[in-house]
């Protein structure tokens, strides 16, 4: 199982930096979700560790070095599921799976027997079979979520990266994807890194939370440690409670403020 | 919003069949229609005896075959050469910029051609330099976009680069009007060669323009997957393992030689680039991998058919090339762009 480090990632737009030296390590099969307030830089930090933005500091897979190596390689050792994934016109859901498998095939080349074999195999864990002669633009957005996630994992990547995978989804939606990354973990043996927006599916689902504010990592640990009252006041602004499914699940509820008349009450007449 | 069908890989080999018979056709009309008719039968006889290695006897006379081989043939292949590098240069344009109304001429090609060809007749030069001057004016005005969209620093983005474009075109174009003016004694020729012609075809530009398109032509071919790779954008295409900015310079600089070097032989044909690669994909799909060596073979048949047209619809005399493909190419360029409003 592949151990992801980052070490002193320092990266930014021009000459803003975003990060300011971030220290990060997701142990071999573990999930690392990263949580943060907008703007913290979490998709950033993504990025470096995908290596689509330059940074100073090192990514390590295993020990080796996964960033400053050919493109090529890199995409062999870190699988990314974007934000918000372009979605080419027309292009079938097998074509676009396939699109994976390009770490293993020369620029001029083009897929062998084996790349078809595992779009199949992805598509299959997926429950996507059916699909694969479907065009992209008829697909629901779950659909479309799953899709995408094939694509990643025809990558055969041992590291998969998810930025806010959920955002676009509906509840129901939401947990089939991230039950599937979990199940994926397991059977795949995968190292997850999520930048996750939802607190409470993010102490669900991962084993550790990484809370970035400002470009800097200011807490990690358990759910339990760093979801407490007192540091999302302090780093999100939000007045919420902590509470506790019946599973022993930490669920975090934004509570409304007193002091402010609704809308409603002030209304009309 | 209306939903692409995905296209079976049996339309799409229909496709490739369709392409070729058409071109077939095109060349051997386009060796056999012309003030001096020659029979099609005699025709291929000839094409046989001379290319293949066997001897049939076509029956013609010294002098038609002369027709062919000398006037007909050189114009057919250089005819079908052009056809098949704007088409497919246009379809590699509109993929690495991800824009269906990117053509060839997009960085300013023709707008570098134009100028280099005009001050060569300004500054009194024989035709027999026209190539020479076209050519390097293309390439210097793809390099200067390069430069402008690189200093400005959207060395990333394809847009900088499109608008960088815009920018060197206008001002070459400005330049050019402006010499015109000042030679008007010299103005028909100018306008001959914008307009793009065939008719002076002879075996030698063949022979000259022919490694720029086969190395072009290779090259594009050879990258028509990783068209379909940057189709999700660089950021995506570079955790996939391309490099995108890398992949992106050689598909234009593969793209933007083939086309300066044709256009500098015969002018600046328009529309080819962008109707060819649009009907391909109407009909066979989004794929590069199909748009790409199928706008070869239609791109080659649609001037070829083109050609024809020119030279037959008011006969004796010809029209110029750039007025027949822009005739065909601009109504249907609005049908496109109504197609695409509608979805």
């Amino acid at each position: 199982m592949a151990r992801l480090e980052c070490r002193g990632l320092r990266a930014g737009y021009g000459d803003h930096e975003v990060l300011h030296g971030v220290d990060l390590d997701v142990a071999g099969g573990e999930w690392v979700a990263v949580i943060g307030p907008n703007g913290a830089g979490k998709s950033t930090l993504l990025r470096v560790v995908a290596g689509t933005l330059p940074a100073r500091g090192e990514v390590r897979v295993t020990g080796n070095p996964a960033n400053g190596i050919a493109t090529k390689y890199r995409s062999r050792l870190v699988a990314m599921v974007p934000q918000n994934p372009v979605i080419p016109d027309g292009m079938t859901v097998l074509d676009y799976v396939l699109l994976g498998r390009t770490p293993y095939i020369p620029v001029w080349g083009m897929e062998s027997g084996s790349d078809l074999r595992v779009a199949h195999r992805v598509l299959a864990e997926l429950d996507l079979d059916t699909m694969a002669d479907r065009v992209l633009q008829s697909l629901s957005g779950g659909e479309l979520q799953r899709v995408v996630l094939a694509r990643a994992l025809a990558q055969e990547a041992p590291v998969l990266l998810l930025d806010e995978p959920t955002t676009a989804l509906d509840v129901g939606h939401q947990q089939q994807v991230l039950e599937l990354v979990d199940q994926l973990r397991a059977t795949r043996s995968i190292t997850v890194l999520a930048a996750m927006h939802d607190l409470t599916l993010a102490a669900q689902y991962s084993d550790r939370l990484v809370l970035l504010v400002a470009g800097r990592a200011e807490a990690a640990g358990l759910a339990d440690e760093v979801l407490t009252a007192d540091l999302v006041r302090r780093h999100y602004g939000a007045d919420v409670t902590i509470l506790r499914s019946p599973e022993g699940n930490v669920v975090v509820v934004p509570r409304k403020r007193t002091g402010h008349p609704s809308p409603r009450s002030e209304g009309s007449l | 919003m209306s939903i692409p069908a995905a296209v079976p890989s049996s339309m799409r080999r229909r496709s490739y069949i369709f392409g070729g018979l058409s071109l077939m056709a095109m060349v051997i009309l386009g060796v056999t229609v012309g003030p001096v008719r020659i029979g099609a039968g005699a025709a291929l006889r000839e094409i046989t005896d001379r290319v293949l290695p066997l001897s049939v006897d076509s029956g013609l006379s010294e002098q038609d075959a002369a027709i062919i081989w000398q006037l007909r043939a050189p114009r057919v292949v250089l005819g079908a050469m052009v056809g098949a590098m704007l088409a497919t240069a246009g379809g590699a344009y509109q993929g690495v910029f991800r824009n269906p109304l990117a053509d060839p001429y997009l960085l300013g090609v023709a707008a570098g051609a134009g100028l280099g060809a005009t001050a060569a007749l300004a500054a009194g030069a024989g035709a027999d330099t026209l190539p020479v001057a076209a050519f390097a004016g293309a390439v210097l005005a793809v390099g200067a976009t390069y430069y402008f969209a690189r200093a400005a620093g959207g060395r990333r983005t394809s847009a900088t680069l499109i608008l960088a474009g815009v920018a060197v075109g206008s001002f070459l174009a400005a330049v050019q009007t402006f010499l015109q003016q000042q030679s008007s004694d010299r103005i028909r020729e100018v306008f001959t060669w914008l307009l793009g012609r065939l008719s002076a075809s002879t075996w030698s530009q063949v022979v000259t323009v022919l490694p720029y398109v086969v190395v072009s032509l290779a090259v594009l071919f050879a990258y028509r997957r990783v068209l379909d790779v940057l189709s999700v954008g660089e950021e995506e295409a570079a955790t996939l393992g391309v490099k995108p900015v890398r992949a992106r310079l050689v598909i234009i600089a593969a793209a933007t030689l083939g086309s300066a070097a044709v256009v500098s032989m015969t002018g600046l044909i328009g529309f080819v680039g962008i109707v060819v690669p649009h009907a391909v994909r109407m009909v066979a799909g989004v794929s590069y991998r199909v748009i790409l060596p199928l706008s070869m073979v239609v791109g080659a048949a649609f001037l070829l058919a083109a050609d024809l047209l020119a030279r037959t619809v008011i006969s004796p005399g010809e029209l110029p090339i750039g007025v027949v493909t822009a005739f065909v190419g601009a109504p249907f360029f609005a049908v496109i762009l109504r197609r695409r409003e509608a979805s």
